[in-house]
């Protein structure tokens, strides 16, 4: 690239820069660069990587006891049994398929499909603690459009415990999510084609306390919740030395529930969360998030089949998110024995 | 995000809005008035009652408060001579001896009915909800001295309840007569006539729920303890108050019908086996 190419090239991204801060009043998302070396594929193929990935799935799954808990109140009828002083006692057994769809908003962004496996069993134990573990197969498929362009497959897993009590009208937990997760992210250009191996050790914390106000057919609920998420990530590819990093971040989110019992058998909810990164660590290879604060909602349809088996229909979309827009759905189906 | 944003809200409208609508015509729905059951004028009879409600780290029981009420008024409108006793509410151990050793004799009441309901454990101990956390049934039977009263009902509503029946005491010195809301292996569970969720009650009972209309107080949280429901099912089937043992031995059987239709027709999983015993007429 000679200096007057460079000297355009320049001038175009400030131009785009003032541009799209006028019109959107918020960081402007990064350009994509000429590729000009296998270390810049290489860097933009992690960008990608790390935009979506299993430590994803690993925060949804760290964040579910709260549902449970909930479901713990409003749908499980009160009794007058003492605690029988066993371990592991009232299983219920879980099963959901998840589909997520991601696109960075940046200029020629990763646009990311997710399918999910979810199993799980929640069982109470002593002292009427609930506790339980679920588990997750994720595969991930990415794709960016530009002369950069990118695509990605990644296969993974993640395994969540928690631990969670009610006590009358409020509740608190804590869940502890290990994911693991392989892919290789690959640059487009066929005659130019990077290739990175990238594994990903994630761990995921999740303390949670919260309030829920039932009357009726409706029940109000709030919960802030602290996600911290640490993540050994570690890239091999042909081009570049092996290496590896370990990020950590913090996000409060204040998960906000509002149910209602449409009939005997139908129930529903809307979720609206607000989520909001509070610390952050800098990655060698990667864009940290531009915005900081972003909201996810959506509706959930609760159907009971029988007395011991229902299916349920989530749909999940982030929004007033700079960086990324995201779209889960979730069709699960659960039992209690 | 607007147009999302718009899409949801009118979604949700449109649902509880509807939901409304539907519940608001089954309220609406004019209700059968209840016919009233001939009195006795016969008998004396008491009506105790003990039950634990404030639990500091489960939910409440407010629905069994609320059965305590249901007996109390469907007694009320059996009996012209119904002496109700001050009720006992999250009585410490020592508290609840002293309330068991001061029911009433034969000599106070012709007919002694006792509510008794609890949380229980498996192995059938009562749980307080403050001093001491739980005793077993021999344990406190056997420290006690309770007044004799051949005309003794009690109704225990609590899960696991006839495991109370393992030890000859419970008969022998406290209950000559009993109902019990659950076998042993069983738990009993509260019903909500206020939420549609699970068993849409009001739709389901609709003399129950009209009686419950007439007769609960106005703040009532429309909870109650399944047994509360099976009571009241037996109550409105009775045209006549039961007065001898074999009319109990009726009003029983009657109970336990009704808890097992509970089962068939309307939900396994919310309900338990009302079971229990009478003693022989007294001659």
């Amino acid at each position: 690239m000679n200096g007057k190419v460079r000297m355009l090239f320049v001038v175009g991204c400030l131009v785009c820069l003032m541009a799209s801060s006028v019109t959107l009043g918020t960081p402007p998302p990064v350009a994509a660069p000429v590729d000009t070396s296998g270390e810049l594929a290489n860097r933009q193929q992690v960008a990608a990587y790390q935009g979506a990935s299993n430590a994803n799935v690993a925060k949804s799954n760290a964040q579910r006891p709260i549902t449970f808990s909930l479901d713990s109140y409003r749908a499980t009828a009160n009794h007058a049994a003492g605690n029988d002083g066993s371990w592991l006692s009232d299983p219920k057994p879980f099963l959901e398929y998840g589909y997520g769809h991601n696109r960075a908003k940046e200029r020629n962004g990763l646009t990311t499909d997710t399918h999910t496996v979810t199993g799980g069993v929640i069982c109470k134990t002593f002292a009427d603690f609930q506790t339980g573990a679920i588990f997750s197969f994720i595969h991930a498929h990415g794709d960016s459009a530009g002369r950069n362009g990118v695509d990605y497959d990644e296969d993974g897993f993640t395994a969540t415990f928690f631990i969670s009590k009610n006590i009358q009208w409020f509740y608190f937990g804590t869940s502890l999510t290990y994911g693991y997760s392989g892919g290789i992210a690959r640059t487009k250009p066929a005659a130019n084609r990077f290739r990175t191996k990238i594994d990903s050790n994630t761990l995921v914390v999740c303390p949670y306390i919260g309030a829920i106000y039932v009357n009726g057919p409706f029940s109000v609920s709030t919960t802030p919740t602290y996600v911290y998420r640490y993540q050994d990530v570690a890239y091999r590819s042909g081009i570049n030395p092996s290496t590896s990093e370990g990020i950590s971040d913090g996000t409060f989110v204040l998960a906000n529930r509002a149910s209602y019992a449409v009939s005997e058998k139908l129930w529903v909810d809307f979720n609206f969360d607000y989520n909001q990164i509070i610390h952050e660590d800098e990655s060698k290879y990667a864009q940290g998030s531009t915005d900081r604060g972003w909201l996810t909602l959506g509706p959930k349809f609760t159907y009971y089949i029988t007395e011991t088996a229902q299916i349920y229909l989530g749909y999940t979309a982030t929004v007033a998110n700079d960086d990324f827009e995201d779209h889960q759905i979730n069709v699960g189906l659960d039992f209690r024995f | 995000m607007r147009r999302r944003c718009t899409f949801f809200g009118f979604f949700l409208t449109t649902v509880v809005i509807a939901s409304a609508a539907i519940q608001c015509r089954c309220a609406d729905r004019p209700f059968s008035p209840v016919a009233r059951p001939a009195i006795s004028t016969r008998y004396r009879v008491s009506f105790d009652s003990i039950v634990n409600v404030g639990y500091k780290w489960r939910r409440p029981m407010h629905g069994w408060a609320a059965t305590e009420l249901i007996i109390e008024r469907t007694l009320r409108q059996w009996y012209s001579r119904l002496e109700i006793r001050p009720k006992s509410r999250d009585l410490p151990l020592e508290d609840l001896k002293v309330a068991l050793e001061s029911l009433p004799s034969s000599d106070q009441t012709d007919i002694s009915i006792v509510y008794l309901a609890s949380s229980q454990t498996r192995q059938g101990q009562w749980e307080f909800t403050r001093g001491t956390r739980r005793v077993s049934w021999p344990d406190l039977l056997g420290s006690i001295n309770i007044r004799q009263h051949p005309r003794r009902i009690v109704l225990l509503d609590a899960c696991h309840a006839s495991g109370v029946m393992r030890s000859g005491l419970w008969s022998d010195r406290l209950a000559p007569s009993s109902f019990f809301a659950s076998l042993e292996g069983e738990r009993t569970y509260e019903l909500n006539f206020r939420s549609p969720f699970r068993l849409d009650l009001p739709r389901r009972f609709p003399k129950a729920n009209a009686w419950l209309r007439e007769n609960m107080p106005a703040d009532w949280d429309g909870k109650t303890s399944f047994f509360g429901l099976i009571w009241l099912q037996a109550f409105l089937k009775t045209a006549h108050p039961p007065e001898t043992q074999d009319d109990w031995k009726v009003f029983l059987r009657l109970c336990r019908k009704e808890s097992e239709d509970f089962r068939i027709t309307h939900s396994r999983r919310l309900s338990s086996t009302v079971n229990g015993y009478v003693a022989p007429s007294v001659k």
